[in-house]
């Protein structure tokens, strides 16, 4: 996937209000956006996380530590 | 395990019955949300109603009532049901077995062959597939099975991960021979080492009923519930439907020499509707193919399947409809079935 496809996609996913999303975007995961988050990694990296991979997620890099960044272009 | 295939079986008729008593999810006066969570929390579940039960209904007088509208409908003699199997995680009483109450109480002959089967998400399918076993044998002509929750009763209403969910429904099917009906083809599976993603823990023989599984304390998500009400990990259940049920379905479908095309309707378990749309976009099933109950009556647990074909009577063809029923959740328990329905009698829900 590419980089620019992925930030805006997880814009979405974690309906972030930020008008920008980079490396450094706090996220907040809440037990709406987590179902959305699994969905979405499961669905663009064929990869099912388990729920305590989620919970030291506090910024979208920590989400591309967990997608594996050679996954983005 | 393998797929199980039955022959020479088929189900006559469904019937389903909620409680009268709704609670309107946008109405629900809770501190716990802001009004635009609580709006975000609906729309991503898809519950907009549920019907609850009072505390003098239990699910067996929902199941009796289905099954008394059923058996009157069908012209079903009464002495010709050889088997009753009631499927529930919300008996009448720790012991006795509430089928041996319904026998007696839907007036079925004494001897009667009737017990209970301990299971939520996965019953019905469970249910259906002992149903057909029992058919195989000549002196088994017609089986009632009876499958349904009233799992709003187990509710905190402090806890934001399920307050909104629930509903209470039983329902009744009757199954019965039929020498020209198409196979059935079944998959039942289980993971229990996944126990603890959804519980109860308190009021067992585990951790016996006491002041201290009545007391109400924080979890480790932070919300308010005692050992008596449920414990449901969302994220974890919804990461287990993933991995095992698109593959489960798609393993169902080989075995039966089917593609997604070829099935009419599919009825999931109504887990949520995130939960229930994910699974159908990953299946590639087109929305019209998998109707959904969940925005009138919650997650209704056991009875969520035949409460959605009853709800979706108008969606079944004249004829023959080839359905894939697929329930998971609690247990970790799982269990998919490709059947036709063909001249099945579905009554419209009932309430009391």
């Amino acid at each position: 996937m590419k980089k620019v496809d992925f930030y805006s996609d997880i814009k979405e996913v974690l309906m972030i209000e930020a008008s920008e999303v980079n490396e450094n975007t706090p996220v907040q995961l809440t037990s709406l956006t987590t179902l959305a988050v699994m969905a979405f990694i499961d669905e663009h990296f064929n990869k099912q996380v388990k729920t305590a991979d989620l919970k030291n997620i506090n910024k979208i890099s920590d989400l591309i530590g967990l997608i594996g960044p050679e996954n983005l272009q | 395990m393998g797929h199980l295939k039955f022959e020479g079986v088929k189900i006559a008729g469904i019937s389903a019955c909620v409680p009268a008593k709704t609670i309107e999810n946008s109405q629900f006066g809770s501190s716990l949300f802001t009004e635009e969570e609580l709006k975000k929390t609906i729309d991503s579940i898809g519950v907009y109603q549920r019907h609850v039960s009072p505390s003098e209904i239990c699910t067996s007088d929902l199941c009796f009532e289905a099954a008394s509208e059923l058996l009157e409908k069908l012209s079903v003699n009464r002495e010709d049901v050889n088997a009753v199997i009631f499927v529930s995680q919300t008996p009448d009483y720790r012991l006795p077995a509430t089928a041996c109450i319904l026998q007696d109480k839907l007036g079925l002959k004494k001897g009667t062959l009737a017990f209970d089967i301990n299971l939520g998400c996965s019953g019905y399918v469970y249910g259906l597939s002992m149903a057909f076993s029992f058919l195989n044998q000549p002196a088994i002509s017609k089986v009632l099975l009876l499958v349904g929750d009233t799992s709003s009763k187990n509710v905190s209403p402090q806890d934001k991960s399920s307050n909104l969910l629930f509903g209470d429904a039983g329902s009744a099917t009757l199954i019965e021979k039929d020498s020209s009906a198409s196979p059935v083809y079944c998959s039942l599976s289980s993971d229990g080492s996944g126990a603890k993603s959804l519980i109860i823990e308190g009021g067992g023989y585990r951790l016996p009923s006491s002041e201290f599984t009545v007391k109400v304390t924080e979890g480790p998500d932070k919300n308010l519930r005692s050992k008596e009400n449920i414990f449901m990990d969302g994220p974890e259940i919804f990461n287990f439907t993933l991995r095992e049920i698109p593959k489960d379905i798609i393993g169902l479908l080989d075995a039966a020499n089917a593609t997604v095309e070829d099935i009419d309707l599919f009825f999931f378990h109504q887990a949520n509707k995130f939960m229930v749309d994910y699974l159908a976009r990953k299946l590639k099933i087109p929305a019209e193919k998998y109707p959904l109950s969940l925005s009138s009556y919650g997650n209704t647990s056991s009875a969520s399947i035949p409460l959605t074909i009853v709800d979706a009577e108008n969606k079944l063809r004249a004829g023959r409809t080839r359905l894939v029923l697929s329930g998971f959740g609690v247990g970790l328990s799982w269990g998919s079935m490709l059947l036709d329905l063909n001249d099945c009698k579905i009554l419209p829900v009932i309430t009391i």
